[in-house]
């Protein structure tokens, strides 16, 4: 029998899931370009390491930044399993996803694919900033400085233009 | 200047453009994220199922995830020999408990239990079993 502290406690989590749905796709969809079916996959990895950690969410942070770093923790960990292990396939293959271009995803997709091949810590970063994290916030996620974070992310969009640039010249 | 430095300019300018265009595009995401993100129904299912996870606070339900792949095309010839449609999810080997799998056979779903580090191949024969 689930006790009504239980309950509440389950409540209060699949409330928090629907508020950050959308982001918890974004990053999920973002890791995995071009591969819808990967991406329900993450999103379900994310989802339970969520549940794992919900009871050491201290509001120190915001909830925002709390699950946004979660879900990014959770994906580098999946990213980092998957390059150690063999390379296998969809049993439906690689589905593109229809909607997903009919939307616009494919604006960004080449620019996701070079962020995808930075660093971890660098990707990290610049995805922050690109969800609209401040400076200050990033600071506080990567154990930084508010001028480190500001200089590192001028330079990773020049580096990230020139490697836009160039991938296209070739 | 040159035709050549004409062109070479013109192509920089576009590439430029072009990067400032995707750039703002992955800007402006939470717009086309509440568009693509499936539907509300879907992550409360899959939030109930996270919730089974033995290491939450929950319990001792052997953790059942809808996890659709990771299977290789050998494997993925067989489930399409059985007029499948697979459902299914190779062990993970830090994962120290069994997996709970669901396979979908013709409009049948049916569930079993492998060890956390069976391959694509032992879900499928697995999968046989069962249906026979």
């Amino acid at each position: 029998m689930v006790s009504s502290e239980s309950h509440d406690r389950i409540e209060s989590f699949n409330a928090l899931v629907l508020r950050h749905k959308a982001m918890i796709w974004h990053i999920c969809s973002d890791y995995n370009v071009g591969k819808a079916w990967k991406t329900e996959d993450c999103i379900q990895e994310v989802l339970i390491s969520l549940w794992r950690s919900y009871g050491t969410f201290e509001e120190r942070s915001s909830e925002k930044t709390w699950v946004w770093r979660v879900a990014t923790n959770t994906m580098l960990m999946l990213k980092r399993k998957e390059d150690r292990s063999p390379q296998t396939e969809s049993i439906e293959a690689v589905d593109v996803d229809e909607k997903d271009d009919e939307l616009g995803h494919e604006k960004y997709k080449q620019l996701q694919q070079l962020i995808n091949t930075l660093p971890e810590e660098s990707s990290t970063i610049i995805r922050a900033f690109l969800d609209g994290f401040s400076y200050k916030e990033i600071a506080e996620m990567t154990n930084s400085t508010v001028g480190a974070v500001a200089m590192r992310i001028v330079r990773l969009k020049r580096k990230l233009r020139l490697m836009y640039e160039r991938e296209n010249n070739s | 200047m040159t035709m050549e430095n004409n062109i070479n300019t013109l192509n920089a300018s576009t590439q430029r453009d072009d990067f400032k265009n995707q750039w703002e595009c992955r800007r402006q995401w939470e717009e086309q994220a509440e568009k693509l993100a499936p539907d509300d129904k879907t992550f409360l299912h899959w939030a109930e199922k996270a919730q089974q996870d033995p290491a939450g606070l929950e319990t001792n339900v052997i953790p059942f995830r809808r996890t659709k792949r990771w299977i290789p095309y050998a494997a993925a010839s067989i489930v399409i020999g059985m007029a499948a449609i697979g459902l299914a999810r190779q062990g993970q080997p830090e994962n120290e408990l069994p997996v709970a799998v669901e396979v979908t056979v013709e409009n049948q779903t049916i569930h079993f239990i492998c060890n956390n580090d069976c391959s694509a191949q032992d879900i499928i024969l697995s999968a046989k079993k069962v249906i026979k």
